[in-house]
């Protein structure tokens, strides 16, 4: 949204009238309104009168409350201005040091047939119980007073110029003559309405001597009715010229205008709180800066913490799944490893033959001559030199073992007990069938026999 | 004192109040991102876990298979397991027309590695009876193993003393 760009707005405040102008994009906003009702009210009429924007007031003071005198400083006088001015006013009964403020503007004057520059003081002084009065209003009403001065003064500004100009301003009760070079103004009066001529012609002439020239050739002159302004032209024998732009009143659009103010009459108090207001502006302003830059950095920071907290929630559930895949790994791992053990035992401890089928064989290989009266088979584990437990890690396959067999009985004979113990080992299965002992004996029918002991070893896996 | 030593005050001020405001909330940014490394770190560290449970269900499962291919079990570690071991065995001595006379069982580790059901008959019967009964106990779904065998002397029917292991699946 683009601001609008307006300057404050001029009042003027006359004895019996306030008149307000506004320059802003649209042009010079003007209005006025009596001051019957009194200040305070009138001022409210004549804000809302018009499409003024903004609280921000320049008051121009003019008529009975305001004094304005040109004085001619003697050379190196300027640093006694002050002193001089106060002199100046000293007995009068409205603008005495204890009545009035007193406000000065000090100029150069420019140097002319080879006298030295002198200074000059345009001296303006305003009522300080009115100007306590229209502060009060103010405040009431709550608007800001940027500037105070004296509204003849700010005629100057109405509209530029080039060269010597001399300026008869008419504004309701009051009149002005104004006189400068270029942009700077050098003499002020006021002259009573209506206007004569000679008070006219001789503030005129005054006016040229301060600015030390022989006479204005024209004058321009605004808010002069032509009924009054043909004869006194011919009365005077000089010619009023309108200004370059149509201004309906000078002081107030001087008062709108942005520049040098000569005379500020702004009352110290205001000016701290002008002081105070604009701290307190531009810290309003910081601090909604701040606030907006914290809430920025709050708002983003807390969405860039909850989004971290929500990757750290996740990251949980994760690491929770995680941790039950290592939980579950383990137990997995520890199921797998018994079930491999398992296995290793079935391969390790399965038997690699049968009892039965070497039962049958050591039956069978007993023939007719051979009684067995005791057999023992004993399974044990093949130790390889090395202990049993060790060689059942190392080994991947049935682990080796060996049955030792040991038959004792008795053989019909030598023979007998030998075509056993041959029996034995053609059948494969052993490695080695060994007739440990044998005797002859005298069995109980009388007949010798012989008894015998073999022993015999089946390697196994 | 200036409007310039003010609005610095104040600026001062508001900076002090914007830094009280934000500070924590830094540090719990902070402290979040921290502990976001910290889990990172620890996923990283464990990024394997699921590839190796995967690979060790499927080496289980290839374990299983194995071992449901087999003619052959372990028998399951559980008391009630042994008896029905124990049971089946008595019901084997009996069919196989062995007259039993004693039957003891211990645990015990055979070859110092294989937990196993030790069982010790003492029977009595002839080389038929005994036969059977071994052709009965190799018909076991279980892994069996005769230790020993010593058949006493005597007539036709004689005592013989069996050492019967039966293999246990080992406990987790």
């Amino acid at each position: 949204m683009k601001r609008r760009k307006s300057g404050p707005v001029a009042v003027v405040v006359a004895d019996d009238q306030l008149r307000g102008a506004q320059s802003g994009e649209r042009g010079m906003v003007t209005a006025s309104v009596g001051l019957g009702d009194g200040f305070k009210k009138s001022l409210r009429q004549l804000l809302s009168s018009a499409p003024f924007v903004g609280r921000d007031l320049v008051l121009g003071f003019e008529g009975s409350a305001v004094l304005i005198e040109s004085l001619v400083l003697p050379p190196g006088g300027a640093k006694d201005a002050r002193k001089a001015c106060a002199d100046r006013l000293k007995g009068d009964p409205l603008f005495n040091a204890e009545k009035a403020h007193l406000g000065m503007a000090i100029e150069s004057m420019p140097a002319s047939d080879g006298t030295a520059p002198s200074a000059l003081a345009i001296m303006a002084a305003i009522n300080k119980e009115r100007l306590a009065e229209v502060m009060k209003a103010c405040h009431e009403i709550e608007v800001n007073v940027m500037a105070v001065e004296a509204a003849a003064l700010a005629t100057w500004r109405a509209w530029s110029g080039t060269g010597v100009q001399a300026r008869l301003v008419c504004s309701g009760s009051q009149a002005a003559l104004l006189a400068g070079q270029d942009d700077k103004l050098l003499f002020c009066r006021t002259i009573e309405v209506p206007i004569h001529a000679p008070e006219l012609q001789a503030t005129i002439a005054r006016a040229a001597s301060v600015l030390a020239c022989e006479g204005f050739a024209s004058i321009t002159a605004t808010g002069l009715d032509e009924t009054v302004a043909g004869p006194l032209a011919g009365e005077l024998g000089l010619a009023f010229e309108a200004p370059p732009q149509a201004v309906a009143d000078a002081a107030a659009a001087g008062l709108a205008t942005v520049g040098t103010v000569l005379a500020d009459f702004t009352p110290p108090e205001e000016r701290v709180l002008r002081e105070k207001r604009r701290v307190r502006k531009v810290s309003v302003v910081m601090a909604a800066v701040c606030a907006a830059l914290v809430l920025g950095a709050g708002v983003l920071g807390t969405q860039k913490i909850r989004a971290t907290e929500d990757k750290q929630a996740n990251l949980k559930s994760r690491l929770e799944i995680v941790r039950a895949d290592k939980h579950a790994l383990e137990e997995v791992s520890a199921d797998l490893q018994r079930d491999q053990a398992n296995e290793q035992i079935i391969d390790h401890a399965r038997p690699g033959h049968r009892m039965s089928t070497l039962f049958s064989l050591v039956s069978q290989s007993a023939g007719d001559g051979i009684s067995i009266e005791t057999a023992k088979v004993v399974d044990q584990p093949l130790a390889d030199g090395k202990t049993a437990g060790a060689a059942a890690a190392s080994s991947s396959g049935p682990r080796r073992r060996m049955l030792d067999v040991r038959l004792n009985g008795l053989a019909r004979n030598g023979s007998a007990m030998r075509a056993f113990a041959e029996a034995l080992l053609a059948t494969g299965a052993f490695t080695d069938v060994r007739i440990e002992a044998s005797e002859r004996v005298l069995l109980g029918t009388g007949i010798e026999g012989e008894r015998f002991r073999i022993y015999a070893q089946a390697e196994t896996r | 004192m200036t409007p310039g030593a003010r609005i610095a005050i104040v600026a001062v001020l508001l900076l002090g109040a914007s830094a009280g405001v934000l500070y924590p909330l830094h540090g719990s940014l902070a402290e979040a991102q921290t502990e976001v490394e910290l889990l990172e770190a620890d996923l990283a560290r464990d990024a394997g876990v699921h590839d190796l449970l995967m690979a060790a269900h499927a080496e289980r499962r290839e374990v299983e298979q194995r071992m449901s291919e087999r003619a052959f079990k372990l028998c399951p570690n559980t008391p009630e397991a042994e008896h029905e071991v124990e049971s089946n065995l008595q019901t084997r001595v009996e069919e196989s027309k062995l007259q039993s006379v004693k039957m003891d069982r211990r645990n015990e580790t055979l070859d110092g590695t294989d937990p196993s059901l030790v069982f010790e008959l003492l029977v009595d019967g002839d080389g038929a009876a005994l036969k059977r009964f071994l052709c009965s106990l190799e018909e076991m779904s279980w892994v069996t193993r005769v230790l020993s065998m010593e058949i006493a002397s005597g007539s036709n029917t004689r005592r013989i003393n069996i050492q019967i292991a039966v293999m246990l699946e080992r406990k987790s």
